[in-house]
This record gives structure tokens, C-alpha cells and sequence, in this order.
């Protein structure tokens, strides 16, 4: 057979794998019909919230309200009362506004900032430059995240998104789970390459 | 049609308006402090166990959001308590021996409380608020005040690391019988913290298994 046809047949025959191979499940952005409801929804609930990390288990109660129209207000309470953290978060700035003094690390505070920023705004593909004034910290979400790539359903009621790294290594990954009343109903965020889980359950007011 | 003018609900209502705001009357400083600390001492002497509806009103001030929880508080002498959250959702928290035992419905965890100061120490005035050691606690500096339904202690922490965190707490008593019936605790962020207690059982029986950690 001469070259030029074992060339030609090769790359049909990757050409029909790559076809036929499984449709790649993540886009490059959330379909257009979504981008509207995620981008207005789940900023005024109550979830009940469980997070492991490094398999410890803390668990309360995180508030996620929109204060403005572009400010949205994330804080964290357990059940007694008492807060865990309070972060401001706009549409490419998120500023910690509380965190206990034995918790204010600037790991803890640029992990908190960037998960709070994809549960208030995950349709945004900003991505966090950290900017430290004092002990406050502000991580301004300039550019373009590395890499995110999402799935959704028809009816728009669930979205995956996975949040990748430069060299395409996963980095974080979320799943929304129905909508309530104009409010995610289960959220799941996992951090792949720190020991972090959070579980989020909405609860009815 | 003649329409016949019923005066009794807008009565009882403005009944019920007047006992809800005499019961909510301002508070002046009371004028026989050791009267009170007395009449509290012996309730706390006479105190074995108290069993109660509770309501728990976060306040948060930046978002001026409630968060509200309700549930059973029980207690039992020296150092037990039961707090189980039932809205908006199912959380037991058990205070036994030194050791906090917490469940929800897929974890649960049993701590030493000596790791956690100041979660000791928040559970330490609670604690104390309710068997009146309170007015013996060298932390806080209070003072009395009163209405007519009630006694109200406010607390001031003396504490660096206490004062960084809390502005001040007040505690209520109901005049009736010397109970606390509430407990506030104000941050210095400006959160706000509201423990009412309803539904009082004083010194009903409680088994020593109710604080048991399972």
C-alpha cells in the first residue's frame, strides 16, 4: 500500500475514533440558555452546611445573601451562634471581612475566598489575584479563571463545573443540584488537591 | 345589612398588647442588689434540673439577617446539658463530665472541652447562668436591674481574650420564680445571640442516660 494511502487511512480512522469516542461532557462556558439562571440564582438562602477538612468535621449554617446587586455576603455560623467566617464577595473582588484569629492564615482565606466566589457566581470566569492590605485580605478575580469547564442539564437544573489549573490539572470541582424557589437546593464543592469538602442542604424559610 | 360592632377582640388584643409591653418594660437599676442575689442563690440551691422549650435568635448585624433555631434544653445538676435543635433542622449537643458530644444526621463527634477554650468558656456561663453561679463568676463585673416581671444581670467581661469578643451579656430572670428565662449575648462585631427559654419544668425527673453520649 503506498504512504499516502496507510497516512490517509490512519487519519480517517482517527478521525472516526474521535467521533465516535464519548461526547466530551464539560463545555468551555455554561450553555447561554443557563448562564441567566445561574448567574441569579442561590444569593439569598440559608444552607445547612457540613465541611471536612483534613477529616475534621465542622458543620452550621452558611448564609449566602445578596446585599447589592453586584455584593454578595457569605457568612458562616454554626449552630450555636457563633461565626466562622464572613466574606464580601463582588463580581471580581472578594474581601474577608471576618475570620477568628486562629483560623486567619492566608491559605484558609485565599481557599475561602476563591470557593465563595463559584457559589456566588458561577457562571464568572475571573480568576483570584491575591491583594493583602494588613491582616485583611481582598483577591481581586482579574483575567480569566485557568480553566473551567461546565455541564448542564436541559432544564438548567443542575450544572457541574470543574475548576482546572494551568498544566489542566483539576483543581476544584462543584455540583449544583436543583433550584428552590429561585435557590440551589444541594451544592457539593470539593477541592481535589486540598482535603476540603463542602456539603451544602438548603433550608426552607 | 346592619354590621353588628363587636368591642371584645379589640379589647383582648389591647389586654394582650399592655401585659406584652409591661412584661418588656424598661429596666432601671435595682435598688436592693442582695435582695435579688438572695432570692436567686436559693433558687439555684433549690435547682436540680430544668427541662424547657428553647428559641435561639441569631442576629447578624452587617446583614441585618435572623437565623432561628428552636429546640429542648435540658439540665441537670452539676454540669449536664442537653441542647437538641429540632428547626430548622435535627442537631443534638451534650455537655457531660468536661466532654461535648455533637450529632447530626451523618456525623458525630465526642471532644474534650479543655481543648477548646473558648467554647468552654461560652458553655461555662451558660451553665452557670442557669444554677446561679453566675454572680460568683470573677470574669464578669455586673450589675442588677429590674422590671416588674423581671431581673435582668448585666455582665461585662473583665478578660482580654473575653472582651475581644464579647461586648457584654445579659441575663434574665422571671420574677415568678427566679429562673433564667433568657440569655443574650452581645459580640463586639455586633452580632447578637438570643437564648429564650419556654415551657419551664423545674426539678422534673431526668435520667443520667439523657446525657449520655450514644
Amino acid at each position: 500500500m503506498p504512504v499516502w494511502k496507510t497516512v490517509l487511512f490512519l487519519l480517517s480512522s482517527l478521525y472516526l475514533a474521535s467521533s465516535c469516542a464519548t461526547k466530551a461532557p464539560l463545555s468551555a462556558g455554561i450553555p447561554a440558555a443557563c448562564r441567566a439562571v445561574y448567574e441569579n440564582r442561590g444569593k439569598d438562602a440559608h444552607y445547612r452546611a457540613s465541611v471536612k477538612v483534613a477529616g475534621n468535621h465542622l458543620s452550621g449554617i452558611l448564609i449566602l445573601k445578596e446585599t447589592s446587586p453586584d455584593t454578595t455576603h457569605a457568612v458562616f455560623i454554626n449552630e450555636t451562634g457563633f461565626r466562622f467566617f464572613d466574606i464580601l464577595v463582588l463580581t471580581d473582588t472578594a474581601v474577608v471581612a471576618y475570620l477568628p484569629e486562629r483560623m486567619n492564615r492566608p491559605l484558609i482565606q485565599r481557599v475561602l475566598c476563591l470557593d465563595m466566589q463559584l457559589l456566588a457566581h458561577p457562571a464568572s470566569t475571573a480568576n483570584p489575584t491575591i491583594i493583602r492590605r494588613n491582616k485583611q485580605l481582598s483577591v481581586t478575580f482579574a483575567n480569566r479563571r485557568q480553566s473551567t469547564e461546565y455541564r448542564c442539564n436541559e432544564t438548567c437544573d443542575t450544572l457541574d463545573f470543574i475548576l482546572f489549573r494551568k498544566n489542566r490539572m483539576k483543581k476544584v470541582k462543584v455540583k449544583f443540584d436543583g433550584v428552590e424557589n429561585q435557590c440551589y437546593k444541594h451544592i457539593v464543592l470539593s477541592h481535589v488537591d486540598l482535603p476540603v469538602k463542602l456539603n451544602l442542604e438548603l433550608i426552607e424559610r | 345589612m346592619i354590621i353588628l360592632f363587636k368591642p371584645w377582640p379589640i379589647i383582648v388584643a389591647l389586654l394582650l398588647f399592655t401585659l406584652t409591653a409591661s412584661s418588656q418594660a424598661s429596666f432601671t437599676i435595682t435598688k436592693d442588689p442582695d435582695k435579688i442575689k438572695a432570692k436567686i442563690v436559693t433558687m439555684s440551691n433549690q435547682l436540680e434540673s430544668v427541662k424547657c422549650d428553647f428559641t435561639q435568635e441569631k442576629s447578624l448585624s452587617m446583614l441585618k439577617e435572623k437565623v432561628m433555631s428552636t429546640g429542648i434544653f435540658i439540665f441537670k445538676k452539676e454540669n449536664k446539658i442537653r441542647l437538641e435543635y429540632r428547626k430548622p433542622f435535627t442537631y443534638l449537643m451534650i455537655l457531660n463530665a468536661g466532654k461535648l458530644f455533637v450529632k447530626d444526621n451523618s456525623h458525630s463527634s465526642k471532644t474534650d472541652l479543655h481543648k477548646n477554650q473558648i467554647f468552654k468558656q461560652i458553655n461555662q456561663i451558660i451553665m452557670d447562668c442557669i444554677n446561679g453561679n453566675i454572680l460568683n463568676n470573677k470574669d464578669f463585673s455586673s450589675k442588677i436591674l429590674e422590671n416588674t416581671g423581671f431581673v435582668k444581670l448585666n455582665l461585662q467581661p473583665l478578660s482580654d481574650g473575653m472582651k475581644s469578643f464579647i461586648s457584654y451579656i445579659a441575663v434574665q430572670f422571671d420574677k415568678k420564680d427566679y429562673s433564667v428565662s433568657q440569655i443574650e449575648i452581645n459580640e463586639v462585631s455586633g452580632d447578637k445571640t438570643t437564648i429564650t427559654f419556654s415551657n419551664k419544668e423545674i426539678n422534673a425527673r431526668v435520667e443520667d442516660s439523657t446525657f449520655s453520649f450514644k
